[in-house]
């Protein structure tokens, strides 16, 4: 006897393009919701060899859940069913042998009505078990083949089909495949009895008796298999079909053709298709009804029986999305611009919005374009009537509803990019010369509590504020733990934004700023000033004494937005200083500028310590001022005070800021100076720069 | 196009493209047409490639629902792990020009990042690598497509392919390979 080894069958390779998962992920959310029927859908595969790709694909993509199946190009079809599955538990634990029993019952239907005779393509049947975790986009998935088991078929020898027919043969074969109906295309029988090969299709099995002659007939098939050891997986239901329909093939030695196309030139012809000659095995044909558990269960990445996962998060939660633009924006900055800027430093950087009025809206907007992620605001008033048309994170309903302004705009900013960790507390700073009673100690004990907290733990605190006095404590706080501390603040049509310096007691921490241009004069980042710097007295009760228009300071509309958004650039350029808040500020000796010629302190420019706007000239001055040792909130007297005696000290100022002075020794200049009268300074540093 | 402006119309993008699909179909060179002609923004033509690559890390998560393979089905080694890669060639209205878009993905339907996708283009090393693909909104899809910037295809159909009869073919021809598609010469005689 001849000597034989079994027919083995290629199995398909899923393959799932994302458009599946979109157009699932629309269809479970808009229609199925929870119900758990099962979909018809499409399936691909092709018989062309494409050029790199060895792996028999069988793909499915948006267009699989179209009621028409318009495949093109050379793409054949299969009939599916999406079985989608509500939980993970039901995926898991639902009985998949009764899922495959059922699913192939179909094909056998098909194959026992005849109906797979007429529609061949019938027998390309799949079905995939899902479960789609919309919360996550992760889709677990296993595809099956659904195919009868226990047909022992005997392969006899392969022969190329170029070794049978002749070439202008296999190129009019090659012309007749293509003019084939779609439904045909996939199981058909050629006929060599004619001097014409002639493609007959697969309902013509009826007319073959047991005494046709087999050698004349070629079984064909479009073989998604690239291998030459092996036809393709649908072959199986192929040769059940044979089987069925004509019992008297068994034992009989058969030509089954696996038609396969691939390009020759401009041409795709099919004289890569290959012959196995095969001996049928003679079955009982209950023995290979679906009471039998068919075969077909997809092997995963690990060639083990089990679902593959895919995870679509980043591609399709629009979460996810709204990051990677938002950061691939400023990667494309990064890219095109500046290659050495470090974008995860802006990223992480911690800031801490004393305010969220006309300034903390604009300073929290301006971040987030930098695509800072942690913004916390702190206020202590509720969003007002006046508020939303100035005040970029807020709204009508905001003010009718009594929203804290703190709050409103943590939640605003989430509103607008759902990346950002924001967070909004609503309580009062503390102030100098603002007296506390016995009833509000605890609460003022609470709020310094909160607010020193917060300043130890973010990178950089902005004084959006509209007062002065309030600006106080963060200002001692923001040196105290050597935080960057950006002030901006808001005159009628002036504004000044301010670095504080930078305090140190390390020598190494000091950089001495190199300069060798002319009439430029530096300072050192620890040697600058801060807010109260320039100042003689304390801060005091700034809105006593004056009258109702006048404390509340009114400004040029746009002066917010420009003054936010230059406190937000002049903090990362800070940041992408190599020496972050030590960065030396420069500034020119006379009425010149600091212009191009000045050498570039950072990738972004210069690091000013201070800018004044006039928007009524529409200028900019730069100046930088020395920190003065009298200071009363950042001078090593007022922060040693405050280590020594912490809450304690901070009461005594609240009590009266008369108790600052005496400490930092302004009492004893104001005494020197009053007889002089020269009080040219401090109208340089007048009220009107606070503003909501 | 005698306007240096407008690199191509919208009109002339729809014929060049239904050029290419049909000497496609007769090649057989697999690109797809999508969209409806009188739903006017919605066409595009596509071509997929496969290319195998190394596998991808295993999802630990997985392992608890397999089972033994005890079932007779071969299996046939086929570990080599593949990508699909598809090119989009769509018309941008604001550059008033074709671009091309590519997306890569895993067998399993994920996408491949940009950063993965230099890679396997060969050019994470290339300096220019900003530039030549970003990520943008496919404008027929409106959802995030690896797109080869179109800033600069204007000016070069309006130089280089203002004389080619299918500029598309032209520019393809010229750019594509870059990102590894290849143009079939036969699509030339579409040029002049």
């Amino acid at each position: 006897m001849e000597k034989t080894k079994l027919l083995e069958y290629f199995p398909f390779s899923s393959s799932v393009n994302p458009s599946f998962w979109h157009k699932l992920t629309e269809i479970k959310l808009d229609i199925d919701k929870l119900n758990e029927n099962s979909r018809k859908i499409w399936g691909y595969y092709s018989n062309l060899t494409f050029n790199a790709c060895k792996i028999p694909l069988f793909e499915v993509d948006s267009t699989s859940f179209n009621t028409e199946c318009n495949s093109q190009n050379n793409y054949l079809f299969a009939h599916g069913i999406l079985l989608n599955k509500n939980t993970i538990e039901q995926f898991k634990d639902c009985n998949k042998t009764e899922l495959i029993q059922n699913e192939s019952r179909r094909v056998w239907n098909y194959i026992a009505s005849g109906e797979a005779l007429n529609n061949p393509s019938l027998l390309n049947f799949f079905f995939i078990l899902s479960f789609a975790d919309l919360k996550k986009y992760h889709y677990y998935y296993w595809f099956c083949f659904p195919a009868p088991p226990r047909i022992s078929v005997n392969l006899l020898e392969i022969v190329s089909i170029n070794s049978i027919f002749e070439k202008d043969m296999i190129n009019r074969l090659s012309n007749n495949y293509q003019g084939l109906d779609q439904q045909q295309k996939s199981f058909f029988v050629i006929n060599n009895s004619t001097t014409n090969l002639e493609i007959l299709p697969i309902k013509s099995i009826r007319t073959l008796e047991v005494t046709s002659n087999l050698q004349e007939y070629y079984f064909a098939f479009s073989d998604s298999s690239t291998s030459s050891e092996h036809p393709g997986w649908f072959a199986r239901n192929y040769i059940a079909l044979l089987l069925y329909n004509c019992p008297f093939l068994s034992e009989k030695t058969i030509n089954l053709l696996a038609f396969r196309l691939s390009r020759d030139g401009n041409e795709i012809n099919c004289s890569s298709s290959i012959v196995f000659k095969i001996i049928l095995p003679k079955i009982n044909i209950q023995d290979i009804n679906p009471e039998n558990v068919w075969l077909g269960w997809e092997r995963n990445e690990r060639g083990k029986f089990g679902p593959r996962l895919c995870n679509m998060k980043t591609s399709i939660d629009p979460k996810c999305l709204a990051e990677t633009s938002v950061d691939l924006n400023l990667k494309l900055m990064k890219w095109q611009l500046l290659p050495e800027i470090n974008l995860e430093k802006i990223k992480h950087a911690k800031c801490l919005l004393l305010g969220s009025g006309t300034l903390g809206c604009s300073v929290a907007r301006t971040l987030l374009g930098w695509g800072v992620r942690n913004i916390t605001f702190v206020d202590n008033a509720l969003v007002s009537f006046s508020n939303p048309v100035r005040q970029s994170l807020f709204i009508y309903e905001d003010c009718v509803k009594n929203r804290s302004k703190a709050e409103a705009a943590a939640e605003r900013l989430k509103n607008i990019f759902p990346g950002v960790n924001s967070k909004g507390y609503n309580f009062s700073i503390p102030m100098p010369g603002h007296p506390v009673g016995e009833s509000l100690l605890p609460q003022t004990k609470e709020s310094v509590q909160i607010l020193t907290d917060l300043i130890s733990e973010h990178d950089i605190i902005f004084l959006l504020m509209d007062s002065r006095e309030s600006r106080w404590l963060p200002t001692l706080l923001g040196t105290y733990f050597k935080k960057i501390v950006i002030n901006a603040a808001l005159g009628f049509d002036t504004y000044l934004i301010m670095r504080h310096g930078f305090r140190s007691e390390n020598e190494e921490d000091i950089v001495v700023p190199e300069t060798s241009m002319e009439r430029v004069k530096s300072i050192p980042g620890h040697k600058l000033g801060c807010y109260f710097c320039n100042d003689v007295t304390a801060p005091g009760n700034s809105l006593k004494d004056r009258t109702l228009d006048q404390q509340c300071t009114v400004t040029r509309p746009g002066i917010s937005a420009i003054a936010g958004a230059l406190a937000v650039e002049l903090a990362v350029s800070l940041l992408q200083h190599p020496n972050g808040a030590k960065a030396p500020a420069h500034y020119k000796i006379g009425n010149q500028e600091l212009g191009e010629e000045t050498h570039e302190e950072c990738i972004l420019g210069i690091v000013p310590h201070s800018i004044r706007g006039f928007l009524t000239t529409y200028t900019h001055v730069l100046p930088a001022t020395e920190k003065y040792k009298h200071c009363v909130a950042c001078s090593d007297i007022i922060l040693d005070e405050y280590q020594k005696h912490g809450y304690d000290f901070l009461l005594r100022v609240f009590d009266s800021c008369k108790y600052l002075e005496d400490l930092t020794g302004l009492s004893e200049i104001h005494k020197e100076i009053t007889d002089l009268e020269v009080w040219d300074l401090e109208d340089t540093t007048d009220g009107d720069e606070e503003s909501e | 196009m005698d306007s240096t402006n407008i690199c191509m119309t919208w009109d002339s993008f729809v014929n060049y493209v239904v050029e290419i699909k049909t000497l496609s179909d007769e090649l057989h060179d697999e690109w797809e047409f999508h969209g409806e002609s009188d739903n006017e923004n919605s066409i595009y033509i596509s071509k997929k490639l496969h290319k195998t690559f190394q596998p991808a890390a295993i999802d630990e998560e997985l392992i608890n629902f397999e089972e033994d393979a005890d079932e007779d089905i071969p299996n046939m080694e086929n570990k080599s792990v593949l990508l699909t890669l598809e090119y989009h060639v769509a018309f941008h209205p604001t550059y008033s020009c074709p671009i091309l878009c590519l997306n890569a993905w895993n067998m399993n339907g994920s996408l491949l990042t940009l950063e993965e996708c230099w890679q396997h283009l060969g050019f994470s090393d290339c300096d220019y690598k900003y530039n030549m693909l970003t990520q943008m909104d496919h404008p027929v899809l409106m959802r995030p497509f690896l797109t080869v910037h179109p800033c600069k295809t204007g000016d070069l159909i309006g130089t280089s392919f203002h004389k080619s009869k299918n500029p598309i073919v032209s520019w393809l021809s010229a750019v594509a390979p870059i990102f590894g598609l290849k143009i079939l010469p036969e699509y030339a005689k579409l040029t002049f």
